[in-house]
């Protein structure tokens, strides 16, 4: 009974930014306090009219595909490699691919700025999307190795005895068993470069800024409820994300059956 | 199994296998799932930071021990190593505090719905920016805000709690944004525990909270200690929220590291901060491999 | 069914990403480009209608507006040789710190002409485009028109004026208002007393409820009342009024900053930096940046051109409070060793 009270006042605490965000966005005033004052849509109209924005949206967006893609690539590799090869050094091996998730986030920041300077990749989408994917791959790699182990590789010698190639055991076989964790990894990945600011904020310039990029200038610039409408969009944007598979689901099934 | 045998097997090593079929062992397709992610994340990760600490003995000078010196002995760099520490510290515990009772909660569910429901609740905030997180807890803690709004209309205060702009804010924050870390780490762990143990026992006459505490509690450490040791980490390299949250007293290294790569434009005392901030990781990092060594996680199968 | 539908969506983001960065590179026959570097936001916007857009049609020449202006960024452009910059909106004494450290080319003054600006506001490597105040300021819910804070020693002043404070995260600007708070003579402020400028700060800090570090928080903790009074970019204050917040500016005591055009070591358009830079400080250009905008010009040749009333908003009209314009080169010479102790200062 207890439990429920504490799990529940917790769980107001998780959200409580966003109930306070939600309906900020519709305030008429261009000053955060709240309750909101008056009713107003203009923030919103700020936003989609608003070409920078819309651009920066979009070119989250896409790095945050790009990021997924060869996060998810390169960890899977990295997790076959430590779940189905016996080498030296593994435990070496995956301290190292979890280590940008442990090394404080400022330290990369600089460094990448640093190192990227010289070879021009400051400014491009190419540094974002090679930075935002090494800062992906630890927890990209963590899912699917706790994903991968929970698969019974006997099925796959089975698979590979009887004439599959590797490339066809592992789409054939190993894939459809860990879709749910890939599809974690592959959104935990999404979401790592979609939000990814502190470095960014080092690597982006005029050509390559992003959406929290834009946030964060209008934060330090002029403070509007525009952000607060350009956070509300991306909530619902997720909330229905994470509903269209299970609608899917259902439409399949109630085909299936009727 | 079969993988095993080629450790002793092994065709490179192997002097009778004639030297191309060597050759091709090397290059099978099987080590490039080793070598490509090595090769990335030595080359996109690595060699950066290799690169940047040397800016800490090196400037426009030539080799200098000036600024680790520095950074060792002025008392105000250690005043903001130890307030960094510090604030990491309280909140790896606030999230610990908070995250176990809801991990506990959400494992003792019986509808499996239920329990997807609310973990992707708990993921929401994820989505959202860090920036306008840090920044609608500035709208509700302020003296006009949520809470003291509240609190004002309960008849429990008169004058608005100081909640910003100090580091009871900073803390509030940075607990709710490493909160759902925690909470993935401990029921992910406690998921794991087979209920059956807690049964068993109480089966054999111990009462629930004896179970709990001496079956249950015990098996959920390494959940406990590697949900902390991630969040402390974490912790550690922040500076957004400190800063927009913190008053004047809230500097912390990441901070003061961001303050010299970007206006004092001291990038050799930046990397000196660095390199402190690296090795307090390693050694934590070290700390908790020792703590765990026997967990099954970072045994090889 | 779903792998067909992401695997489309990204080949489809994929194309349009590597499309957008490949249009803006393949523009040979287009005007010339020119890369300006300012402060983002209103600043952007004021500008654009008063000096870039004009300049553009003047020339024919395609403007490229970044912003804000990093200095860390600046840095490491100059390290690494990749000089993308053309003119930078700097700090006053950032163009003086930053031609110490090599980071910008030498004006040429036959280009630029300078008749008219104070000679406060030229230096070798940097001119004065603007001035701006860092102005009492107070929420107009808590103090108005005829009660609120007029000098510094009012701020200091709790008891009279109660409240918050908000100061800038920044030495300049805080130093002077604490030693006329504390009764030095404006005439007198420089050489700065450090020493009695920290022991007048020591006084106010536990009313100081923010350090702001952006140049939109003060407006913001003044709107909300979250502070009552502060020390803020007047600038900012006055846009936020005209938005409809709750708050003021105080023009008496104001400290006068200016903002400098530089141009980075290196940079690809030179020379058409300078005519840039020449354009934005003629009497015109100048008198319609502050008609749309509170900061006032550095060419004073500008100032017969701007109405009465817009004078008295920038506070410029012989009737207005007195405001103290600073001290820049002492700034530029003594920066380090003064940020390091406020730094030092703020810690205790």
């Amino acid at each position: 009974m207890w439990l429920a009270i504490i799990a529940i006042l917790v769980l107001l605490f998780i959200l409580l930014p966003i109930l306070v965000l939600i309906p900020l966005s519709f305030t008429s005033v261009n000053y955060f306090t709240f309750p909101p004052i008056g009713f107003s849509m203009k923030w919103y109209q700020d936003f989609l009219q608003n070409k920078e924005w819309i651009e920066c949206f979009f070119r989250s967006l896409g790095v945050a595909a790009l990021t997924a893609i060869l996060a998810v690539i390169i960890g899977t590799f990295a997790s076959m490699a430590v779940t189905r090869m016996n080498f030296k050094y593994k435990k070496a091996f995956m301290a190292l691919m979890v280590a940008p998730m442990v090394i404080p986030v400022v330290i990369i920041g600089v460094a990448l700025y640093n190192f990227y300077a010289p070879l021009r990749l400051n400014n491009t989408i190419l540094g974002l999307v090679l930075s935002h994917t090494l800062l992906a791959i630890p927890i990209v790699f963590i899912t699917l190795t706790a994903g991968l182990k929970g698969v019974d590789s006997n099925i796959e010698l089975a698979a590979a005895g009887l004439g599959s190639k590797p490339f066809g055991v592992f789409f054939k076989i190993i894939l459809p068993q860990i879709k749910p964790s890939m599809l974690s990894a592959c959104l935990f990945a999404f979401i790592t470069s979609l939000d990814e600011i502190t470095v960014t904020i080092f690597l982006s310039g005029t050509d390559t800024k992003t959406l929290p990029i834009a946030m964060w200038e209008s934060l330090r610039n002029n403070i509007t409820p525009t952000i607060a409408a350009v956070s509300t969009i991306l909530i619902f944007g997720t909330i229905i994300s994470f509903l269209l598979p299970e609608l899917f689901k259902q439409l399949f099934r109630k085909k299936k059956m009727g | 199994m079969l993988r095993e045998n080629s450790k002793v097997d092994n065709g490179v090593h192997n002097k009778h296998v004639p030297f191309f079929i060597r050759l091709k062992k090397i290059v099978d397709p099987k080590w490039i799932m080793i070598l490509l992610p090595l090769a990335f994340i030595l080359i996109t990760t690595f060699i950066p930071m290799i690169n940047l600490f040397k800016l800490s003995v090196v400037d426009e000078n030539g080799f200098t021990l000036k600024y680790l010196t520095q950074v060792f002995t002025q008392q105000i760099y250690l005043q903001v190593i130890f307030l960094t520490l510090k604030i990491a510290f309280l909140v790896t515990l606030s999230c610990l505090v908070l995250a176990y009772p809801v991990s506990y909660f959400i494992v003792k569910l019986k509808s499996p719905k239920l329990k997807k429901v609310i973990l992707q609740l708990i993921m929401i905030p994820f989505w959202i920016s860090l920036l306008v997180r840090t920044f609608s807890w500035i709208v509700v803690l302020q003296d006009q805000g949520v809470i003291n709004s509240m609190l004002k209309y309960m008849g429990i205060i008169d004058k608005p709690a100081p909640l910003l702009f100090n580091t009871a804010g900073v803390l509030i924050g940075m607990t709710h944004v490493l909160l759902p870390y925690m909470i993935l780490n401990v029921y992910s762990t406690m998921e794991g525990i087979d209920r059956n143990l807690v049964q068993v026992a109480q089966v054999m006459g111990a009462k629930p909270t004896r179970a709990f505490w001496e079956i249950f509690f015990p098996l959920s450490i390494p959940g406990i200690l590697s949900g902390s040791m991630l969040v402390f980490i974490l912790a550690l390299g922040y500076f957004i929220t400190p800063s927009l949250l913190g008053g004047a007293h809230d500097m912390t290294i990441s901070m003061l590291i961001q303050n010299n790569i970007s206006n004092t434009l001291n990038w050799s005392l930046a990397s000196a901060l660095s390199l402190i901030l690296f090795l307090i990781t390693l050694v934590l990092l070290g700390g908790l491999l020792f703590l765990m060594r026997n967990h099954p996680a970072l045994k090889e199968d | 069914m779903k792998k067909i539908i992401t695997g489309i969506l990204s080949l489809g983001l994929l194309l349009n990403l590597t499309g957008c960065s490949s249009s803006s590179k393949t523009a040979t026959n287009a005007p010339k480009e020119l890369v300006v570097v300012d402060w983002g936001g209103n600043y952007t916007d004021v500008s654009k209608k008063s000096r870039y857009e004009p300049f553009e049609k003047k020339y024919n020449v395609t403007i490229k507006i970044v912003s804000p202006t990093d200095y860390g960024k600046f840095k490491a452009m100059e390290q690494s040789g990749n000089i993308e910059w053309d003119v930078v909106n700097v700090d006053a004494d950032f163009a003086i710190r930053g031609a110490k450290e090599n980071l910008f080319e030498k004006l040429d003054y036959n280009i630029i002409k300078t008749d008219g600006v104070d000679k406060k506001f030229i230096s070798d490597y940097g001119i004065g485009s603007e001035t701006f105040a860092v102005a009492i300021s107070y929420n107009t819910k808590t103090f108005n028109a005829s009660n609120h804070p007029k000098t510094w020693s009012d701020v200091w002043d709790t008891k009279k004026f109660p409240g918050a404070r908000s100061f800038q995260k920044y030495a300049e600007g805080t130093l002077e208002a604490a030693l006329l708070a504390d009764g030095v003579a404006p005439d007198k402020l420089f050489p700065l007393d450090v020493d009695r400028a920290f022991a007048s700060l020591d006084k106010i800090k536990p009313s100081v409820k923010s350090w702001w570090t952006a140049g939109a928080q003060a407006p913001q903790l003044l709107a909300t009342g979250e502070v009552s009074t502060a020390a803020a970019w007047s600038g900012r204050v006055l846009a936020a009024k005209k938005q409809g917040s709750p708050e003021n500016v105080e023009y008496n005591q104001a400290l006068i900053y200016a903002d400098s055009w530089v141009i980075p070591k290196g940079a690809p358009n030179k020379d058409l930096a300078m005519k840039f830079i020449n354009y934005c400080t003629t009497a015109q250009t100048q008198a319609e940046f502050s008609k749309l905008v509170d900061y006032a010009p550095t060419n004073s040749k500008a100032l017969p051109l701007l109405s009465e009333e817009i004078k008295t908003r920038l506070g410029q009209s012989t009737n207005s409070a007195k405001q103290i314009v600073a001290d820049i080169q002492w700034w530029a010479d003594n920066f380090n060793s003064v940020d390091a102790r406020f730094q030092k200062w703020l810690l205790k």
